[in-house]
């Protein structure tokens, strides 16, 4: 009766949507593709020009804002004040009930510092998916960074709805066709794809046979790393040559959080900021 | 996508499977099934897989089961099973432990999963709650490593739900429904749940059946989406 009167009660006030847990709360996941697909088109490819090759970013996941993101935006401070940083990257899972992603967009939106965002599968509960495609555009794109002698690329991803489906997929494969161009490669997606310890225990993960596809993919085209959320604690695993990481939450309400830096140079050297 | 949604709403009423009797208290001896399958997947569009299973019951208390299967381009699976079982009230309690080893050539990936389980059935229902878990490695080692790494997955909760109409021997027709994280030739995750539907009909030596399974993703802790639904068809005959 205390569960269902919580269920309830978390339901009434749009925390959880009980209908996205059984079925698509949002356009599903090739619908979605589709649609980032459609804003690259319009929008073109990203690009930063960086006048040394060795740069800066900054990577947090799951903020869960509810009405405003405290720890995020102190983050995001930090980020501006960083003359070395080039960009943030915000790996979904960006709000906790309906109309948090436009209040994370405003927060985001008093920075000049640009913030790549992914969207979670907590953006896609009540339908959310049309807040996180006015105020951040796609979720399925990549961007680069050119230096004087390189250039890196970073392919965000959408999986969202446990999946990153046939249309994604396919897409992937065809960015990943121009690898051998670039010095680096990140690939981003908001569900951890490894169960590796008992934190993962109540998080689910993309279907198995999609997770090999992905793995493979990733290791035959080197790519340097693989950046994830929705666990809510850091994990790194190598595999195939490829770094899978897991980041930390960012969620005010959370005991521990953390957001990383990556010090971009010959490899990545990484800074964990557990301090908020 | 309507026909997902439709597809999600009628398995959750329905909850799902059934592996064609293999683990009902049957008569004792050998039985062999042949089954093929024909489904849709999100990953992979549309596909087609074959399977061979042989159940042994030497007496009362002891299952031995062992399959093998081809699916999709380049995919194999062996599986190989025990379940010793006690008489309980009116059904059997029962231990059961369960090898499957996959290779997906075409993604260069080997799997390796144990489960073990504690359960109970009848003539009715068969529930069991169980863990499993899984290696993971690559086939052939990646040139940029030239090591054998793999993933430990240690801990997946497994369980299984399954309700039987028409089990009764004079019964020509049975049906089973059932929701359970693993089949003949999958262990998977406790989010990613197969609802299957089956129906079988004895027809004189052997016994035919269809099964009908929706296998959504991102359930209960993601946002849900449609990701596979196949349908197997197979005989099953008993010596």
């Amino acid at each position: 009766m205390i569960c269902l009167s919580a269920l309830m009660l978390l339901t009434g006030c749009e925390k959880l949507d009980l209908k996205g847990l059984v079925a698509p709360a949002s356009a599903e996941a090739d619908q979605r593709v589709r649609e980032s697909l459609d804003i690259n088109a319009r929008d073109g490819v990203r690009n930063f020009n960086v006048a040394s090759d060795t740069y800066r970013f900054y990577a947090c996941a799951d903020v869960h804002t509810e009405v405003y993101p405290y720890r995020y935006a102190e983050m995001l401070r930090r980020q501006e004040a960083d003359q070395d940083a080039l960009f943030g990257l915000l790996l979904g899972d960006i709000s906790n009930r309906k109309g948090a992603i436009p209040a994370t967009a405003d927060v985001i939106a008093g920075f000049t510092k640009p913030t790549l965002a992914l969207v979670g599968n907590h953006d896609l509960f009540f339908d959310q998916w049309g807040d996180f495609k006015n105020r951040f555009g796609s979720s399925t794109y990549y961007f680069t960074v050119s230096t004087p002698n390189y250039k890196d690329l970073y392919i965000m991803l959408d999986s969202g709805g446990g999946c990153h489906g046939q249309t994604q997929m396919k897409w992937l494969r065809d960015v990943l066709k121009d690898r051998e161009k670039y010095r680096h490669c990140v690939v981003c997606s908001h569900v951890n794809i490894f169960r590796t310890d008992m934190s993962q225990f109540v998080s689910g993960n993309l279907p198995l046979e999609e997770t090999y596809e992905l793995m493979d993919l990733l290791s035959a085209n080197h790519v340097d790393l693989y950046l994830q959320g929705h666990d809510h604690h850091r994990k790194e695993t190598i595999y195939g040559g490829v770094r899978y990481m897991i980041l930390d939450c960012m969620k005010d309400a959370a005991n521990y959080v953390s957001y990383f830096v990556f010090d971009v140079s010959d490899g990545f050297g990484l800074t964990i900021h557990d301090d908020l | 996508m309507k026909t997902g949604k439709c597809i999600l709403f009628v398995s959750l009423l329905v909850a799902a499977a059934f592996t064609a009797a293999a683990q009902e208290a049957g008569p004792k001896g050998l039985s062999g099934r042949f089954y093929t399958t024909v489904g849709h997947s999100y990953a992979d569009n549309y596909y087609v897989a074959m399977a061979v299973m042989t159940d042994y019951r030497p007496n009362e208390t002891l299952n031995l089961t062992a399959g093998l299967e081809t699916f999709r381009s380049n995919g194999y699976a062996a599986t190989t099973a025990w379940q010793c079982q006690l008489p309980v009230f009116d059904g059997r309690f029962f231990v059961y432990n369960r090898y499957l080893y996959r290779l997906f050539a075409r993604w260069n990936t080997n799997e390796f999963s144990s489960h073990v389980a504690l359960g109970y059935e009848n003539d009715h229902w068969r529930v069991s709650l169980g863990m499993a878990n899984r290696f993971m490695s690559p086939f052939r080692p990646y040139d940029l490593t030239g090591s054998t790494d793999y993933v430990f997955e240690p801990f997946n909760l497994m369980y299984e739900v399954q309700l039987r109409f028409g089990l009764d021997r004079a019964e020509r027709w049975h049906m089973a429904l059932r929701m359970a994280d693993f089949d003949d030739f999958v262990t998977d995750r406790a989010y990613q749940p197969l609802f299957s539907v089956v129906a079988a009909r004895e027809t004189g030596p052997v016994e035919v059946y269809g099964r009908l399974v929706c296998y959504p993703t991102g359930m209960l802790s993601l946002s849900a989406n449609y990701y596979q639904l196949f349908f197997n068809l197979g005989v099953r005959k008993q010596w």
